[in-house]
């Protein structure tokens, strides 16, 4: 679902190989493998999914990831295709009795009261416990139940209903129709019940995702009915299952007194205001792992919470990709919002365009650290990064890089860290007192603590791996002495753990701007605004076609186009949509439409800093809210969407004519050919300034925002 | 061959005579089936390959190679066109005759000069004593039957022919160059000279060290960068006409001429192939200004065709009839100025085609979706 | 991750290698593998340094069928194809080339445009039924896949087939992967084009 197994980057191209053993000729299961891809577009993963004639192509309408995961729960429930046994585990000990290495929530007990939490031990009387479950209709703490709880079951206790989780998720799903679902979803009528059907059938069910349903203001939720889907056919952890990944080595730098604080400016913190509900959005620590960009450049704009005094930008070009991106243009524009900013960049690109101050930084074969994986790497890893090319002082270990006036991303940070005194750099910067004045210094620090001890020590076995493409060691690989029967298990991997499917952190946060709870399970829901209101049936109608973006399988990320090599491949994007559409608008692939969004029309207007070189970054603006577009007509994308492929239309990174200190620099127009559609994101229709955002993880609307498409 | 064997070989059967390659027309494109050479040769000495002209040790220098490549392929090192000129010139105020007399070694030992075989005259040669105030050239031509270079008999009708054109195109008496029967002598005149052991060792030493210097394998350097070479016979031809003045227009079949009038229709779609193969450099080819164009200099075409039998869309044609006179025409000829356009598909500028996309494109993505149907028919059920 | 390479064992390839007799080295790609992920175009365009738009290796995409009304489950197909050189057995470039600029090897089949000769006429280029032969504008020479004979020389597999991430492409000897195809069942040989140029390059599907 929403995720593409066959992108050619990392760390995709993995799941590919396996994709293929599994799926086509080799290994045990070949042939029997089916490989149902739900996307509104048909990607290579749906070409490969079809080509055997064995797998399926759902051509689902953005943002209705909830109806379709909702609708299979539904008809799993109703159809009674859930794995009864293991949702009614109760505790550890009861699990491991029937062989089972995972139990789950489902038969703990919910109240149906504000704020919905679940019943303690303490609340039923019953003495000290979490989570208490049913076992023949009398409560019991869950950790004395020594047999199977009632799954689908509820109690009164003092004057309060309780009922399992089971229960609130089957009348949670039961609220509307499989026939329902399908209507919004737009997909054929039975579709939902087949899937399910063939799904819960299968020996080894497994529904995977990437961002395609969690970037969406419901995004958090249909992550969630995701997860409770794979949870009902009891497939986590096992092999062949639902497998998290992500783990990482790791190492640390202990230091003194280096801790943040404050309130991060993109909100990302209990709504901390006086009155009763916020006027900008808060979103919950527990939910929006990584913060909310989006967020954060709207808000600098408005000085909300406060008023910013410098930036910094660093691994990022938010002025290009970020949606609704012309929040990010004004705001750095705009010295009142941002009276200070500074770039650590590699080349000029169009954020670091914009900013006071640029701090050139090296190629990106000169960086020395570490990094962790992807979520679909599901085993321990961890990527060590050292310069393949320039010097390091034998003394100091400073860098010396190839190019004049550059210097690695960490040194500048450190440097600037010196300057401002932080603590934790230069002179007794570790408990240990050790100085750390580079990035050898921290780096060398870091890979001595934990799952490291060497340090960067030249002879050790790490600096040795560092810039050469080896298997970190075969102490680390998967072995028989991980086999755990049907489980998998691997270093770093999960052990025996309880799996939550009712959210009770979220059951118990408001949200800041309505002052009302969220809800603990996933939603019937398709776009929301702040306020977790529909989108006004009127805009629907006025503006029909729904805003659709992918990635070519060749562009890791959206900003790669500054690899000419790709531009071999396809020299520019084109604005695709479906036959039909192409019929109704009477256009032909190569003709030219127009499109506008509910709020482009606020470029002229709101944007005035924006809107003096709205004209050099984007040369088919044509004014009002329109922008023009080259048509390609292809089946491939679902009808009713104006679909536009990432990492073209570029107008920074020498993509168009630029100057520095007066001087016209280097630039090839092929970086920046075809289009760009970040500015045709709606804007959230309360706040008017902000694209739609989820209000509970704060991921992006990344599809389906409406559009008005016409014919020049 | 060893390296030794390559300098022992080279010294033995250094040959007065050396061949660029470039202005060959055959070696320049496969189309051409030239063999003027190769036919003309008395001794079958020339051999053409993918490595160059090769001339055997059977090569008795009669030069007869030299008179018939119109593009000056074939060189002597010693006695080249502008010498024999210059000795002609020499002998008309030695004789002050009427008649200038050639001989061949088996001819009349009292000619005005005496080449070894009369094939190695070219029409330069024939005018030459005319330009010097000769009232004709007289070839005393024994029974070229009897003589081991007899094949080179055609070669000597074919340059008088030709430079009967070109005295009509003077005004001139076409029959000014003609040819007289003189008996054969079995024994071939040569001029003896005396020279000092110390003069030939002298000369034999020098000779030798540019040969051994020339036979030494290249090691790292490869072929110099093609650097035009020039036609040198049609030069000096050129250099002989500047001195008669025209007196007529004088047209004749294309087949019969000795260069070619060219029209580019516009079927071309600016390839260049032409420019790039014409081995004598008449025909040029110009990127500026956003125009694809090609240039024609008449005076240095050899009628060799090349440009016609390579060009793919048949838009090169050679006129029925060619106007003489173009021989004394200096400077280009625009055949062709068309304005480019790019292509938005491979970005490279092409000229014609009916679409924005150039017709390259458009042919090669219509075979290789043709060649795919095949591989993907089926797949689906 | 060698158990993930699929089907072809590679010592039938090194027994073909050591057979005497002029040989058609080639590759195997095979359809039903490739997800159209183009990286061995970028790994040919790493190894062989060709400027944008002179690409060696290319992945075209098929479209099949139409998709209209989302109340129908959709019944359409794309395809990858990935178009290397088919170092043809009867070359139409070579035929076309003016100037004998294009060979074929002997010993390994494989075809060359010798630079050098090159005019840049781009008649192999029209002649081409596959769109092997690539104009490099800088050079003003005709290029094109080279099955990376500088590789080969050295005991190495083309970069394309080195860095396939789907495992679908095969470098081997013509005759014994067309005998290994014939004698297994999982892949069925199709033909590419009719341009009677006898295309070394085996697909299957």
């Amino acid at each position: 679902m929403g995720s593409n197994v066959t992108q050619a980057d990392y760390p995709m191209q993995l799941r590919a190989r396996y994709l293929q053993k599994y799926g086509k000729r080799v290994g045990p299961y070949a042939k029997s493998f089916k490989h149902v891809v739900v996307d509104p577009r048909f990607t290579n993963a749906a070409a490969k999914a079809v080509h055997s004639g064995v797998g399926e192509w759902v051509p689902l309408k953005p943002a209705t990831d909830g109806y379709f995961l909702l609708g299979m729960i539904r008809w799993m429930i109703d159809n009674n295709r859930y794995k009864k046994e293991y949702l009614s585990i109760p505790g550890e000990q009861v699990a491991k009795n029937k062989g089972y290495r995972t139990w789950t929530d489902m038969s703990y007990l919910v109240g149906t009261q504000e704020p919905k939490k679940y019943l303690t031990g303490k609340d039923a009387g019953l003495g000290e416990s979490d989570f208490v479950v049913l076992v023949g209709g009398k409560p019991k703490m869950f950790q004395e139940a020594d047999g199977l709880a009632d799954l689908d079951a509820s109690i009164t206790i003092n004057g309060v209903e309780y009922k399992t989780v089971f229960r609130t998720l089957k009348e949670r799903a039961r609220e509307k129709s499989l026939a329902e679902c399908e209507a919004v979803c737009d997909i054929p009528a039975g579709s939902i019940a087949h899937i399910a059907d063939e799904f819960t059938s299968a020996k080894h069910p497994v529904i995977e995702m990437f961002r395609g349903p969690v970037q969406q203001t419901n995004g958090w939720y249909n992550g969630q009915a995701l997860c409770i889907i794979n949870i009902l056919v009891d497939n986590i952890d096992r092999k062949g299952g639902y497998i998290s990944g992500h783990a990482a080595y790791k190492g640390d730098v202990t230091v003194k007194g280096r801790k943040p604080a404050g309130i991060r400016v993109d909100c990302k913190a209990p709504y901390q205001g006086k009155k009763q509900t916020s006027t900008r959005p808060w979103y919950l620590p527990a939910a929006a792992f990584r913060g909310v960009t989006s967020a954060f450049f709207a808000n600098v704009r408005k000085q909300y919470p406060y008023r910013i005094k410098a930036y910094l930008n660093y691994y990022n070009d938010p002025a290009y990709t970020m949606p609704h991106n012309q929040n990010v243009i004004e705001a750095l524009m705009d010295l009142n919002a941002m009276p200070l900013t500074f770039s650590i960049d590699a080349y000029m690109g169009e954020t670091s365009a914009l900013c006071d101050y640029i701090l050139p930084d090296t190629e990106y074969l000169e960086r020395l650290g570490g990094f962790k994986t992807y979520p679909p790497v599901k085993t321990q890893v961890w990527g060590l990064r050292q310069p393949v090319v320039g010097s390091f002082d034998p003394v100091t270990h400073e860098y010396k890089p190839i190019r004049p006036d550059t210097k690695m991303g960490d040194d500048i940070l450190i440097t600037l860290a010196k300057e401002c005194g932080l603590p934790g750099f230069g002179k007794n910067a570790t408990e240990e007192g050790l100085e750390i004045n580079n990035s050898w210094d921290y780096w060398n620090e870091y890979y001595k603590h934990k799952d490291f001890t060497e340090g960067l020590d030249p002879k050790g076995s790490l600096a040795k791996l560092g810039g050469k493409f080896q298997n970190p060691g075969p102490k680390y690989q998967y072995t028989d002495k991980y086999s755990s029967g049907d489980y998998t298990s691997f270093p770093g991997g999960r052990q025996t753990r309880v799996l939550f499917t009712y959210q009770e952190k979220i059951a118990t946060a408001k949200n800041s701007m309505t002052g009302s709870y969220f809800d603990g399970l996933p939603m019937y829901r398709t776009i929301v605004d702040c306020k977790e209101q529909p989108l006004d049936q009127s805009i629907l109608t006025e503006y029909p076609f729904q805003l659709h973006t992918y990635k070519d399988t060749f562009h890791t990320q959206s900003r790669t186009m500054n690899n000419l090599w790709l531009a071999s491949i396809k020299p520019q994007n084109y604005a695709e949509i479906n036959p039909a559409d192409a019929e109704k608008l009477g256009v032909n692939s190569g003709d030219w439409v127009k499109v506008k969004s509910p709020s482009s029309h606020q470029l002229d207007t709101d944007y005035p800093n924006f809107a003096k070189i709205n004209k050099d970054c984007y040369p088919n603006y044509v004014g009002e809210g329109w922008f023009k577009f080259q048509i390609k007509v292809t089946s491939r994308i679902r009808p009713g969407l104006f679909s536009v492929c990432n990492s073209y239309g570029r107008f920074g990174a020498g993509a168009r004519k630029w100057y520095m200190n007066g001087k016209q620099q280097g630039h090839d127009e092929r970086v920046g050919a075809g289009f760009h559609l970040n500015v045709l994101y709606m804007a959230d229709p309360v706040l008017k300034d902000i694209v739609l955002i989820d209000p509970v993880g704060g991921g992006t609307q990344s599809y389906g925002s409406p559009l008005r498409v016409e014919r020049i | 061959m060893s390296v030794t064997e390559k300098v022992v070989d080279k010294i033995i059967n250094e040959k007065n005579i050396s061949v660029e390659n470039l202005l060959c027309t055959k070696l320049r494109t496969t189309r051409s089936g030239c063999s003027l050479c190769i036919d003309t040769c008395p001794l079958n000495a020339i051999r053409i390959s993918d490595s160059g002209i090769e001339i055997s040790g059977d090569c008795n220098e009669c030069g007869a190679c030299i008179s018939v490549c119109p593009n000056g392929a074939f060189r002597m090192k010693e006695g080249g066109e502008s010498a024999v000129l210059q000795e002609i010139r020499d002998k008309i105020t030695d004789n002050n005759g009427p008649v200038f007399r050639f001989s061949c070694a088996h001819g009349d030992k009292k000619a005005d000069l005496t080449l070894p075989c009369l094939g190695r005259l070219t029409e330069a040669l024939l005018l030459g004593p005319l330009r010097n105030g000769a009232s004709a050239t007289e070839l005393l031509k024994p029974d070229c039957g009897e003589c081991h270079s007899g094949k080179a008999s055609s070669q000597i009708d074919e340059v008088t022919k030709q430079t009967g054109y070109l005295l009509d195109m003077f005004g001139l008496d076409k029959n000014a160059v003609y040819v007289k029967r003189a008996a054969f002598s079995a024994t071939p005149a040569r001029e003896e000279k005396n020279v000092s052991r110390r003069a030939f060792f002298g000369s034999v030493r020098t000779k030798m060290m540019g040969i051994a210097a020339a036979s030494l394998p290249d090691g790292e350097t490869h072929e110099q960068p093609v650097s035009p070479v020039k036609n040198n016979k049609r030069y000096v031809l050129l250099a002989v006409l500047k001195t008669f003045s025209p007196a007529k227009e004088v047209f004749i079949p294309s087949a019969d001429a000795m260069l070619a009038d060219i029209e580019i229709s516009e079927k071309c779609d600016g390839c260049g192939a032409c420019a790039a193969i014409c081995p004598v450099g008449a025909m040029t080819r110009c990127d500026s200004d956003g125009c694809f164009s090609l240039g024609f200099s008449p005076a240095l075409c050899t009628n060799c065709q090349a440009c016609s039998m390579v060009c793919l869309r048949k838009a090169v044609s050679i006129k029925q009839t060619v106007k003489l006179n173009l021989l004394l025409q200096t400077g280009e000829t625009k055949l062709i100025e068309v304005k480019k356009k790019t292509c938005p598909v491979c970005r490279i500028d092409f000229i014609g085609g009916e679409a924005g996309i150039c017709p390259i494109c458009i042919n090669t993505g219509n075979k290789r979706m043709a060649a795919i149907k095949n591989l993907t028919k089926g797949i689906r059920p | 991750m060698s158990e993930l390479n699929p089907i072809l064992p590679q010592e039938i390839i090194d027994e073909s290698f050591k057979k005497p007799g002029p040989k058609q080295y080639t590759l195997w790609v095979d359809l039903e593998y490739c997800i159209g992920c183009h990286a061995c175009s970028m790994g040919c365009k790493a190894e062989n340094n060709t400027p944008v738009g002179v690409d060696f290796n290319r992945v075209i995409e098929i479209e099949e069928g139409e998709f209209k009304d989302p109340k129908k489950t959709p019944d359409i197909g794309v395809y990858f194809i990935p178009m290397p050189c088919m170092h043809c057995g009867e070359p139409a470039c070579m035929a076309a080339c003016p100037v004998g600029a294009i060979t074929k090897r002997k010993d390994d089949g494989i075809v060359l445009i010798n630079k050098d000769k090159c005019i840049g006429c781009r008649y192999c280029a029209w002649a081409c039924p596959y769109g092997a032969p690539q104009f490099n504008a800088e050079a003003k020479v005709m290029e094109k896949c080279t099955l990376c004979v500088h590789r080969i020389e050295k005991g190495l597999i083309p970069a394309c087939v080195e860095t396939c991430v789907a495992k679908t492409r095969f470098f081997g000897e013509m005759n014994a992967i067309t005998d290994f195809v014939a004698r297994q069942k999982v892949a069925k040989k199709v033909s590419v084009g009719a341009g009677g140029t006898k295309p070394s390059v085996i697909y299957t599907k």
